[in-house]
């Protein structure tokens, strides 16, 4: 439905690098007219998600029409040197220092990993901390990616005409056990399977709060391989 | 007390120290004619290379640290059941990168370069630290 991929941006500098590095842009002569146009559209559709856009992606598209406003405005006739800056000056000089640290982090996590391989004396066989870590399970999974598959599952609902309405009885731990139930041999379990299942929105609510609850509780894991691909489940075996 | 006494001792330091070695505090344990911590780490290495024993002494943050070789990451990592280490979310990253390169700096700072709120991952990281 969506053609661009999303990516987990950490932030509106992040997406305008995202902008940047995939058209091949010049950094110094960035073309403001398309790239805001560019940026609001995906602001749009990270509203489309329902996800509600946090302030400093607000705050970025203020600035870039600012300057695509400033860069409208007639030059005056007297120069004031002053006033000769271009006016992305400012958010190209943010722009760079924030991918020069960008960069630097790729370096730090290269090196977090080369050293990861290497054991030091006592580590603890379990430490406190990592029983804390749910987003472990969830690691491979945005909450874009989240909110958009509950999206689809709501379209994709069939409809359902009056007369077939009727009174259904779902709670949490129903769901729970229904889902245990449908896992496979191997312990994994397709969301889209599961989706075929349900037949009003109330079930598709429950059965998504009891997917995040088991994640919770460490009963399952949530996978995905590509962007916005198949989200998989696989059962955490009881530990021996 | 010979060379090989003192490479000894640094053994066995390296061995039961919690944190990384550093040369000031052997120069404090030995009192006087501390070993030189580059030369002797050197040596305890040639050695374990030379005898197939599993360990490498690191250096790192600013002192030694006694390690298994890469090769028995497999094992360990299945002794230890699923990986215990601490793994960082991009956005903590990118803000220890900045604290790493322009240190000291404070919480206002790293957010006009990053652009976006750090109260929380700042809080991740000091927690993980």
């Amino acid at each position: 439905m969506y053609k661009v991929k999303l990516e987990n941006f950490s932030g509106p500098l992040d997406l305008l690098l995202y902008f940047i590095r995939r058209d091949k842009i010049d950094i110094y002569d960035i073309p403001i007219s398309s790239i805001t146009k560019e940026y609001m559209e995906t602001l749009d559709m990270l509203e489309n998600l329902n996800l509600n856009v946090a302030g400093e992606f607000i705050l970025m598209a203020a600035t870039l029409m600012r300057i695509k406003a400033k860069m409208l405005l007639p030059k005056p006739e007297f120069i004031d040197l002053d006033e000769e800056s271009d006016p992305r000056e400012e958010l190209v000089q943010q722009l760079l220092e924030y991918q020069r640290f960008k960069e630097m982090s790729f370096d730090l996590k290269e090196l977090a990993k080369n050293r990861s391989y290497y054991y030091p004396r006592g580590i603890k066989m379990k430490s406190p901390e990592y029983e804390e870590q749910i987003s472990e399970h969830l690691k491979d999974v945005t909450i874009f990616e989240i909110a958009r598959i509950f999206k689809d599952a709501m379209e994709n609902m069939p409809v359902i005409h009056a007369y077939e309405l009727q009174r259904e009885e779902i709670n949490l731990d129903n769901q729970k056990a229904i889902i245990l139930k449908s896992f496979d041999m191997q312990g994994s379990l397709r969301f889209s399977f599961l989706l075929d299942k349900l037949k009003s929105k109330i079930e598709v609510v429950v059965t998504f709060l009891a997917i995040l609850e088991l994640v919770r509780m460490r009963q399952i894991v949530v996978i995905q391989n590509d962007t916005f691909g198949e989200m998989e489940m696989q059962k955490i075996e009881a530990e021996a | 007390m010979n060379a090989l006494e003192k490479l000894q001792i640094l053994e066995a330091l390296l061995f039961a120290a919690p944190e990384p070695l550093t040369q000031k505090r052997v120069n404090l344990i030995f009192q006087k004619d501390a070993p030189i911590l580059d030369n002797s780490i050197k040596k305890l290495n040639a050695h374990y290379e030379k005898n197939n024993r599993p360990y490498i002494i690191q250096k790192i943050a600013g002192g030694f640290q006694i390690t298994t070789l890469p090769k028995y990451n497999k094992w360990i990592k299945r002794m230890f059941d699923k990986s215990g280490k601490i793994t960082l979310s991009t956005a903590a990253i990118e803000t220890l990168a900045i604290v790493a390169y322009k240190q000291p700096i404070n919480r206002f700072n790293i957010e006009s370069i990053r652009g976006v709120d750090c109260s929380g991952v700042i809080k991740t990281l000091l927690t993980k630290i």
